[in-house]
């Protein structure tokens, strides 16, 4: 039988984190691994490479905790904490990307048409197969599709995190939505 | 068909928010160990900066003691040559050997150049006035320069004086004080003026009381100084980076100029950990709470050293240094530490997964005393390994910076931990 042990609020385990308790530490780390090595994963590949970045992650995290900005009402301070840490984590991978010289090139595009997707299975799809649909993506959709679309960011921030022109990223995530209704299509007509 | 593809992006969306992998038993341990030997490393790395510092301020402080020691020294050998009243031979009577071979500090010899200027200018009148006399002028001359080597400038003016004042004495006089001027006369210093010719056997005579005065005691010293006695200062750091301190007298005796015997007693502290493998995971006993393994040993002995070792001086400064010791064992204390997983159960307040429970295992470390505080040995030999920079301080003092290792000589019989020490010993021999 599980013994229930007192848990801690949020806000101590953070105070616990900054006090460079090992206790909080853990917690935290335990509590946001999954969360984190998730969206790691939606940019990086590798399973051991995800491994490691999400260590990264988690030493900045709780390296630069000091400059997280509590949210106005403290019930929203995990997820506050969840968006920040995310962030970190996301441009940790990006990082990664660009010292191993995944290059985001910047083409000409043209706008694609819209292509159709059934409205019945869309309801059926889970993690996993998520996640397929995303890796199937070329490396500059999956990021620029992550980066605005889950975690958040701005098109001038993608354009600055990434180097290019706010245009072009604009252009890739309506590539990458194109992209992952037709890979949508396929994965359904297979 | 746009309101479906708009679903796909927003689902896509939905799901990926929320999403998370599972937890990978193991991630934390994994990052607390490879934080922790980052961590390590950097206290190595400012370890290191320390020593560095260490020894920056050691040969600051080496060099700021020579200049201090060495100093006062020349000065005092400069004035004490300065007033030593030399036995005066021909060659030293000439003028143009005068100036060179009186040991003179420089200040003084540049109020002597000065002076000696003035005085041969009015020499220089007096003297074209009496050519004949020219040799017995000069040493006159000598003579009295080498008197106003010795005076104050007020003295040397009055001497000044009184020398023109017997120069035109002896001018007026002519040829007949020819015969009385090998023994020149001077009005300002009368004591010497009356010394007779056998001032230089006199002289000898005390110089060779004095050197048979001085050399009595030298011999003395020389056998004193075989023996060299010490307080010794000795931090180290132990293999768990702990500081001990150790502090005692030395004591040396010197068998030739190169090689002594040293020895003492010093009161010292060490410390040894040691790291215990990694226990499997012993899943029932987590499960009801009681999951505890013991993660690593730690022991703290202090007691009395005993070293004896042989020292070679590989010169006048650095020596080095190999011995034994025994180590008496007098306290001893032994923790040990271990990691103790407990689990725990959290309530998920995602909007996805609201109301979801999740168990997360905690890891605590827990140190306690061991029940068995003895390290099973009384008696602990050790090698001991230093080299060290002497600085004299004084005449009888000197400071002594060692760098030292002390390796035991086998394993404790418990727990198998190795108490090695290793640090600067400071050195204070009078």
């Amino acid at each position: 039988m599980l013994s229930r042990i007192h848990m801690s609020t949020f806000e101590e385990l953070l105070a616990g984190c900054l006090k460079q308790d090992n206790k909080c530490k853990e917690m935290i780390y335990k509590s946001f691994y999954g969360y984190l090595i998730a969206v790691i994963l939606r940019y990086v590949g590798e399973r051991a490479d995800a491994e490691e970045l999400v260590n990264d992650s988690f030493i900045k995290i709780f390296k630069n905790l000091h400059t997280f900005r509590h949210p106005q009402d403290p019930a929203q301070l995990q997820n506050a904490f969840k968006a920040w840490s995310s962030r970190i984590s996301s441009r940790t991978a990006i990082d990664f990307l660009r010292s191993k010289k995944v290059y985001l090139n910047v083409d000409d595009i043209p706008e694609d048409k819209h292509i159709a997707t059934p409205e019945s299975a869309i309801a059926q799809l889970n993690a996993q197969d998520i996640m397929k649909l995303l890796n199937a993506l070329p490396d500059t959709h999956r990021i620029i599709f992550n980066m605005y679309e889950i975690e958040g960011f701005s098109h001038d921030e993608i354009s600055k995190t990434l180097d290019i022109p706010v245009s072009s990223s604009r252009v890739y995530l309506t590539r990458a939505k194109n992209k992952l209704r037709e890979l949508y299509s396929i994965q359904l007509s297979a | 068909m746009k309101p479906s593809e708009d679903e796909l992006i927003s689902r896509i969306k939905k799901t990926m928010a929320s999403y998370e992998e599972p937890y990978l038993p193991g991630a934390w341990e994994k990052f607390n160990e490879s934080t922790a030997k980052e961590k390590k490393r950097l206290f190595g790395f400012y370890q290191v900066l320390n020593i560095a510092a260490m020894l920056l301020v050691c040969a600051f402080v080496f060099l700021y003691v020579d200049k201090v020691v060495e100093k006062p020294k020349s000065d005092v050998v400069k004035k004490k040559t300065a007033p030593v009243q030399r036995p005066q031979t021909e060659a030293e009577l000439t003028p143009g050997a005068l100036g060179d071979e009186i040991g003179l500090p420089e200040l003084d010899r540049s109020i002597y150049t000065a002076k000696r200027k003035s005085t041969n200018q009015v020499l220089d009148s007096a003297m074209n006035t009496a050519l004949a006399q020219q040799y017995a002028y000069r040493a006159v001359d000598s003579a009295a320069l080498q008197q106003l080597a010795v005076l104050t400038a007020p003295e040397q003016n009055i001497q000044l004086q009184n020398m023109v004042g017997s120069r035109r004495m002896q001018l007026n006089a002519g040829p007949a004080l020819r015969s009385k001027l090998p023994v020149p006369t001077i009005s300002a210093r009368p004591d010497q003026a009356n010394e007779s010719s056998s001032r230089f056997e006199s002289f000898l005579q005390k110089e060779q009381v004095m050197a048979l005065a001085k050399s009595g005691p030298k011999e003395n010293t020389a056998k004193l100084d075989k023996w060299e006695m010490g307080l010794v200062v000795a931090p180290s750091i132990a293999n768990n980076n702990k500081l001990n301190l150790g502090y005692g007298v030395s004591m040396g005796y010197a068998l030739s100029k190169k090689v002594s015997v040293v020895s003492g007693i010093s009161y010292n502290d060490m410390n040894a950990s040691n790291q215990v493998p990694a226990a499997p995971v012993n899943t029932a006993a987590f499960f009801s709470g009681e999951a505890k393994n013991l993660q690593s040993v730690e022991a703290s002995v202090s007691g009395i050293d005993i070293p004896l070792g042989i020292k070679y001086n590989l010169s006048k400064k650095v020596y080095a240094n190999v011995g034994v010791s025994a180590f008496a064992v007098l306290n001893e204390r032994k923790n040990n530490t271990y990691i103790q997983e407990r689990s725990m159960q959290t309530v998920s307040s995602d909007p996805g997964t609201a109301g979801e429970m999740r168990i997360v295992v905690m890891n605590q470390r827990i140190t306690e005393k061991a029940p068995d505080a003895s390290l099973g040995d009384k008696y602990i030999g050790f090698y001991n390994f230093s080299f060290g920079v002497k600085q004299p301080l004084s005449k009888k003092n000197s400071l002594s910076f060692e760098p030292f290792v002390k390796l035991p000589m086998k394993e404790t019989s418990a727990d198998n931990l190795k108490l090695i020490g290793t640090g600067i010993k400071l050195k204070l021999d009078f």
